[in-house]
């Protein structure tokens, strides 16, 4: 494009393209158009920017070429702006044509994870990945996105013949000390893109009081969204923003250039996004909050680091400190909200008893609560570094709470012991509302079944048992072992105290003065005592097969020798009518129908008459 | 009004002081909290003329004046929650009227963190306005002037002036998205239009002038004679917060303003009231003139621009060559006063910002310290229900007990009242009511210690159980220890009985 030496047609070129000067230019846009023109224009500014540094010129000479130079550079602006706008596509319908992105991405690999944790990020991408990938990706762009979102993936926003056009206008911008504007232009235009982004990630704009309003429920789904548009914008929207300012601005002009078109852009997004994390942070604690605020904490957590890369620069440093703020925050909520359940395990005020003794549903719950627990140990082990506050917060005066040696558990975590306090306070409470059964064989049965089932839900998690340690586990055993002795005791007194010698036998000879009245009632309470435990407690449960059988043989280990023995030695005294139940008709009373919550059958009643 | 009990209280280190507070300090205390805000506030108000220091007194509605406000909003805050929160038994806020009081205040300040976002992104558009300026000042100090330089400034100002103007307005900002390509001006509006939707930090709905409205509503003057002393420091702090909000909101930027009140309801009977009061008029006076022309906002800074760049704008338009001496003198202090603007606002919007941001933290710390000590008190609360059959009941129950914390339901159908006891916020407890029917919270009210006392009763009982247990345990060893001699099954019993505890990894569930 031999141009010529003399700057009488740069400037007309320049004049040419005067967008206040004629209608044509102001259509017109030269980057639209053919490349020589393109060419020959950039040229004609590089002329006229040397002819400045040129002393020799006159007053009016200057003041002309000054001149020139704002029409050419507000015609370069407007370029600027035409060329970012049509590149505008927010980031998931922008298509990648094939003669660009010759080296698109920079895979990374993430060496953080556990294996487990990637697996679950890995699901969580994937569908991520479905939201975003819509049908206008091409192939290798949707395969590179289902790859992990684990770690910074750029990609190209804008197609490298265009990234270049940028560059050369930005470049003459900034030469020409027109700086300012070009980052306006920029900013302004990026800006609206990323909001498009936004838009499609579903990254809404909440206010904390609408979050504070908003149900849990579908709070808890925005959490879960808010985790994977998070993860694409930090790592895919961005890192790209900023790879896009690096490759247009990158050492032009003195001071970063780059950094401050790239915060120009992402400033007011990335407030936007981490305003709805830190609403969440400060939103009312509840126990049930807990496991959706670790996983927000787990995964800002792991962005973490890509934050740090992404906002590095001096200007972006409040976004850096916002995060780690909320961060904070998060793990402030989390302990608190620990506590809070410890709370409302000790003060879980219902009375009314769960009928047949078996497990409450306090139970249940607070065991699986803690089983998850367990499997957040990772993240609560780092959040919790101090023991559990034992005391009652608010009233002294009553003690409310159960007592616990911590001594004893010295080598374990505070986490552990805050598993361990919350057990102990689940079993004070569950000793609490055993008080609410009338009969007190069936409290015992009561506790059994519960600590049973604690001690049943700890064995049967690896996470729980070692975080527990055998030493509680052991003290828990022994709880619920002594329910089922009292349970037994209290139970069977009776009817054994029915077998006794003591009191048949008429003073004097051994053999011979067996009171036949005394055996005849004891008898006739020993039917009475025995059918009403046996009509009573084959309402009561014990949900656990394996213990229930042990009870019932337990039960007849103490029952049938003594009522065998008992018959052995009296038959021969009384008359068969006052012996209702064979040894047989007792073992199949127990080993049938006991402690399995029903009432028991006219069958049963039949057979064993 | 009891004195403080703090006892177990977990901010005990916090205010060791009050441990020995008698009720006189209290007083004392509370008292010299409002005179400290009064003085504060006056002092804003009335700047001390004779300080020999070197700076001026602000002036109102300046970047430094919002600095020094925010400044004396962060020392009532601290010294509210010193005097007023910390260190409490939350019984002290279960009393009527304070039961109401808190659960308003705190949903004051809720909607003061949003209004502290969206003036964080107020500040941001400032930010762009001041660059706006600076390329303004910096083309026109050029020596010598060109025309292009002057074009460079007109173009820049025109820019500055019609986002200044055109922010809060409803233009249509999409028409121009679209037609982009229609030359420069309307690139100029592009770019603005653009701007102004990202101004918006919330939903299109979310507007910070009802917010304010929504704040300073229900924000009703102590009648007196209250039964505690906090009611007025609550008040006092109410107060403060919606001020300083109303005064962010009207001075700086902010996503939807229209219908701002230019008056708030303030009390005047308080000594710090009077202050606030003469601050809120001169600054309501403003706003009032204000609103009918453009919505910059009243910051002095901005206003100032917005003068200067329509000065400078008609001087650029009527602009030829060669400018007159007068002209030029008149211009480059113009150009002198702008420079001037811009440094400031360069020194002083970050620092805002930082401020802003500041307040947003301690806001959300009190806020959490204030729940942490309401949340552990049982109430009993009644709403005033509008229901007329079993059906709309159950919806009523059900929405209720969606509620968390709750212990314990009763609904009364012969005077509509429902009793709801637990530990939970009674306001959010009407929010989930009035999507069944209209209700109306009647009675707050701490659970006496009839609770504890009731858990006491178990206790009372447990220890003759225990004695009971013993009896059992003594009559079971008579039992088991008579086993005559020739009862060979009887002994395993015992050994069942006593090997429970010797053999715990024994793979039996039982034994």
């Amino acid at each position: 494009m031999g141009s010529p030496a003399n700057d009488v047609p740069a400037e007309q070129i320049i004049l040419r393209w005067d967008s206040t000067a004629s209608e044509d230019a102001r259509v017109r846009m030269i980057f639209e158009g053919d490349r020589d023109e393109i060419d020959r224009y950039l040229h004609a500014v590089d002329q006229i920017q040397r002819s400045m540094d040129n002393t020799t010129l006159s007053e009016d000479e200057s003041k002309k070429v000054n001149n020139t130079i704002q029409i050419a550079m507000a015609r370069l602006e407007d370029e600027f702006r035409n060329i970012l706008i049509t590149n505008s596509t927010p980031i998931e319908t922008e298509s990648l044509t094939d003669s660009i992105s010759s080296n698109p991405l920079t895979p990374r690999t993430s060496s953080c994870h556990s294996p487990d944790n990637n697996e679950r990020n890995n699901k969580r991408d994937i569908e991520a990945v479905a939201r975003i990938s819509s049908a206008s990706f091409t192939e290798r762009k949707t395969y590179v996105s289902c790859r992990s979102m684990n770690s910074i993936r750029e990609q190209d926003l804008i197609p490298q013949e265009s990234v270049s056009d940028l560059r050369c206008i930005a470049k003459r911008m900034i030469t020409a000390g027109y700086f300012r504007e070009c980052v306006q232009v920029y900013g302004s235009v990026r800006k609206s893109v990323v909001d498009g982004s936004f838009k499609k990630l579903g990254v809404e704009k909440l206010s904390i009081g609408d979050i504070q309003r908003l149900e849990w429920d579908s709070l808890n789904a925005k959490i879960g969204r808010w985790i994977r548009a998070a993860k694409v914008c930090i790592r895919v929207l961005f890192a790209s923003e900023k790879k896009l300012c690096k490759q247009i601005f990158k050492d032009l002009g003195s001071a970063a250039a780059d950094d401050a078109c790239f915060m120009e852009t992402v400033k007011g997004p990335a407030t936007q996004l981490f305003n709805f994390a830190e609403a969440i942070s400060i939103s009312r604690r509840s126990p049930e909050k807990l496991f959706k605020i670790l996983d927000l904490h787990d995964s800002l957590l792991d962005l973490l680091s890509d934050i740090d890369n992404v906002f590095d620069s001096k200007p972006a440093e409040s976004i850096r400190v916002q995060s780690t703020e909320i961060l904070s925050r998060l793990a402030e909520a989390a302990r608190g909200m620990l506590s809070e359940f410890e709370n409302a395990v000790l003060r879980e005020p219902s009375r009314v008893p769960v009928p047949g003794g078996t497990i409450h549903p306090l139970t249940r719950y607070v065991m699986n609560y803690i089983s998850l627990i367990s499997d957040y140990k990772i993240t609560l082990g780092g959040l919790i570094v101090s023991n559990p506050s034992t005391g009652s917060r608010n009233s002294g005066d009553s003690p409310t709470g159960p007592e616990i040696d911590f001594s004893e558990h010295e080598e374990q975590s505070p986490l552990a012991l805050h598993l361990i306090w919350i057990i102990a306070i689940l079993q004070f409470n569950l000793e609490g509302k055993s008080k609410h059964y009338k009969d007190n064989s069936l409290a015992y049965l009561f506790i059994m079944n519960n600590v049973h089932y604690i001690v049943q839900k700890i064995k049967g998690s690896q996470e729980l048992r070692e975080m527990i340690g055998d030493h509680y586990l052991r003290t828990l055993t022994r709880i619920f072992r002594q329910a089922a002795t009292n349970h037994q005791r209290a139970t069977w007194i009776g009817v054994l105290h029915c077998l006794r010698d003591q009191g048949l036998h008429s003073t004097g000879s051994f053999s011979s003065g067996v009171s036949k009245s005394a055996l005849r009632e004891r008898f006739k309470s020993f039917n009475a005592i025995f059918d009403e435990v046996h009509r009573t407690q084959a309402l009561w449960l014990v949900p656990d097969e394996q213990l229930r059988e042990e009870l019932r043989i337990s039960i007849l280990e103490k029952l049938i020798p003594a009522y065998r023995s008992f018959l052995g030695r009296f038959r021969n005294h009384i008359s068969d009518n006052y012996i209702k139940y064979t040894v047989e008709d007792l073992e199949n009373a127990v080993l049938q129908d006991l402690f399995e919550g029903y009432a028991v059958s006219q069958h049963s009643r039949r057979r064993s008459q | 009004m009891p004195p403080t009990d703090n006892q177990g209280s977990f901010l005990n280190r916090i205010s060791i002081r009050r441990n020995q507070v008698v009720y006189e300090q209290e007083v004392e205390d509370l008292e010299q909290f409002q005179k400290h805000v009064a003085d504060r506030l006056s002092e804003l108000f009335h700047p001390p003329e004779d300080s020999n220091s070197s700076d001026p007194p602000e002036t109102l509605l300046s970047i430094a004046w919002f600095r020094k406000l925010l400044d004396v909003f962060l020392c009532c805050e601290a010294e509210f929650k010193a005097v007023v929160i910390m260190g409490r038994d939350a019984n002290n806020f279960v009393k009527s009227p304070l039961d109401r009081l808190i659960p308003e205040h705190l949903d004051r300040t809720v909607k003061a963190l949003d209004i502290c976002t969206a003036v964080t992104h107020g500040i941001d558009l400032l930010l762009h306005w001041k660059k706006l300026a600076q390329i303004a000042v910096d083309s026109l100090q050029k020596k010598p002037i060109g025309e292009g330089d002057v074009k460079r400034a007109k173009k820049a100002l025109n820019t500055l002036l019609s986002s200044i103007t055109i922010d809060d307005k409803e233009k249509s900002a999409e028409n121009h998205h679209h037609s982009t390509k229609s030359g420069a001006s309307s690139k100029d509006h592009t770019t603005i239009g653009n701007l102004r939707s990202l101004s918006y930090s919330f939903a299109r709905s979310w507007s910070a002038s009802k917010q304010i409205q929504a704040m300073s509503s229900n924000l009703t003057t102590p009648r007196g004679g209250e039964p505690t002393g906090l009611v007025v420091p609550v008040y006092l702090m109410s107060s403060v917060l919606v001020f300083v909000m109303w005064a962010m909101v009207s001075a700086i930027p902010c996503q939807e303003r229209t219908g701002l009140g230019a008056h708030l309801q303030l009390s005047k009977q308080f000594t710090w009231a009077q202050p606030m009061i003469g601050l809120q008029e001169k600054i309501g006076e403003d706003w009032k003139k204000k609103e009918k022309k453009g919505k910059s906002g009243l910051l002095d800074e901005t206003q100032r621009l917005e003068n200067l760049g329509l000065s400078l704008v008609e001087f650029a338009d009527g602009f030829s060559f060669p400018v007159e001496a007068e002209k030029a003198e008149e211009v480059a202090a113009m150009v002198a006063e702008m420079a001037e603007i811009c440094g400031r606002m360069d020194e002083g919007l970050g620092a805002l910002q930082m401020q802003v941001r500041e307040l947003f933290n301690r806001i959300v710390r009190s806020r959490a310290e204030t729940l942490d000590v309401l949340d552990h008190v049982n109430k009993i609360v009644v709403f005033g229900v509008s229901i007329h059959d079993n059906k709309e009941k159950r919806k009523l129950l059900k929405a209720i007990a969606s509620v968390k914390g709750i212990n314990s339901i009763d609904m009364n159908m012969n005077d509509k009242k429902l009793t709801v006891i637990g530990f939970f916020d009674p306001i959010r407890g009407v929010r989930r009511l009035k999507k069944v029917c209209e209700t109306k919270l009647l009675v707050v009210e701490e659970v006496k210690k009839e609770e504890p006392k009731k858990e006491e009763e178990p206790k009372k009982e447990e220890e003759p159980k225990k004695e009971e247990e013993k009896k059992d345990e003594n009559d079971i060893i008579k039992i088991w220890t008579y086993e005559p001699p020739y009862h060979p099954y009887m002994t395993p019993q015992r050994f069942i009985v006593t090997t429970m505890d010797e053999y715990p990894t024994c793979n039996c569930v039982i034994c």
